[in-house]
């Protein structure tokens, strides 16, 4: 398991102006960038009101958002297809956890959770 | 048509493939014009796949010792070397006119192909074309430069849809109605979902009506009776 990024035109271009952008497809895009899919498939994104607990924890604890109430905070959802062959299973939860902390970090406005189907 | 980049600028609108296109040294051209086509003020080329040239014209360094009277070796080898170079030539040609945005949308699009927003993404880019790629393209890379927005968003959809009206909902700040006057269909819908997809903060829902408007009280239009479509 790796923590390098594709290196694909359109990331340069993002990384070159660097701004935010919070779509569904640049989203998706950045989580295609980290190379993980033979742990698992990104579905999709949902935004809910509901307290719902991710499959996902945290790896950033030490990172503390000094602005935002996380309490109050909507969750972001992202929903993964676990697909990695017996060798690999039991990191599928870590990398999982890993790419949702990523996104956490681009959308501090939400608090960040996977799940698994 | 005078010059050898026009026709690859014509081949892309057209959507002809340049490769099936042969180019000849055409012995008998106008001294005036670099192609030498059947009619002179010939603007498309479908149906044409030799295309003869005045390869003087502009490349006669080139091309002056390839086709000398007395020369009558190698035929095949000199015709199909002709044809290659000038498609070559015919390549710089169209490139030395490019900008650097439009070396970015290039690259942008060809990482959409490659799928780098997803399968559904790139089947649903696919039915975007020509003009309307162009667009979208631009948009892409203003998307880029300057962030998403919801202007940007607007923009975009009314460059697809001229007949469009968006309304921002005012007690669901994360709402967005669309009406649209043409009639739903697969396509139509797919590419708004692109447009959704791409250029919209996912924090927004979009709620699409075709052909029919929903009644606002007070506009007469919008009130008429079995056209207003129920929200």
């Amino acid at each position: 398991m790796q923590n390098l990024r594709s290196e694909e035109s359109i990331e340069k271009i993002q990384k070159k102006w660097n701004q935010s952008i919070k779509t569904k497809a640049e989203l998706l895009r950045f989580i295609k960038g980290f190379d993980l899919e033979e742990y698992m498939e990104y579905l999709d994104c949902e935004i809910t009101d509901e307290s719902l607990t991710g499959e996902t924890y945290d790896m950033n604890t030490f990172i503390e958002d000094e602005i935002r109430d996380r309490r109050a905070a909507r969750k972001l959802i992202l929903t993964f297809k676990a697909k990695a062959d017996e060798s690999r299973k039991w990191l599928i939860r870590d990398a999982a956890s890993y790419i949702v902390s990523e996104v956490q970090r681009i959308y501090p406005e939400y608090e960040c959770g996977g799940k698994f189907v | 048509m005078n010059y050898l980049w026009e026709i690859l600028l014509e081949a892309e609108k057209s959507g002809i493939d340049t490769n099936k296109i042969t180019f000849v040294h055409g012995p008998l051209s106008s001294p005036y014009m670099e192609l030498s086509l059947e009619y002179l003020n010939q603007e498309n080329i479908s149906g044409f796949n030799k295309v003869e040239v005045n390869t003087y014209y502009r490349f006669y360094k080139i091309f002056k010792e390839l086709f000398q009277p007395e020369l009558t070796d190698y035929e095949q080898l000199r015709s199909s070397l002709t044809n290659l170079i000038l498609h070559m030539l015919m390549e710089n040609d169209v490139r030395r006119g490019m900008t650097k945005e439009a070396y970015y949308k290039k690259q942008l699009a060809v990482d959409i192909k490659a799928g780098c927003y997803g399968k559904d993404a790139e089947e649903r880019y696919l039915l975007f074309k020509g003009e309307e790629r162009e667009w979208l393209l631009s948009g892409l890379l203003k998307c880029y430069k300057s962030g998403s927005s919801l202007t940007l968003f607007v923009d975009m959809i009314h460059n697809m849809l001229n007949d469009s009206v968006t309304y921002h909902s005012q007690d669901l700040p994360d709402e967005l109605l669309i009406y649209t006057g043409q009639r739903k269909n697969k396509n139509l819908e797919m590419k708004i979902r692109f447009l959704t997809d791409v250029f919209l903060d996912i924090r927004y829902h979009v709620e699409i009506f075709y052909e029919y408007h929903f009644g606002i009280i007070g506009l007469e239009d919008t009130m008429i009776i079995d056209e207003i479509a129920m929200y």
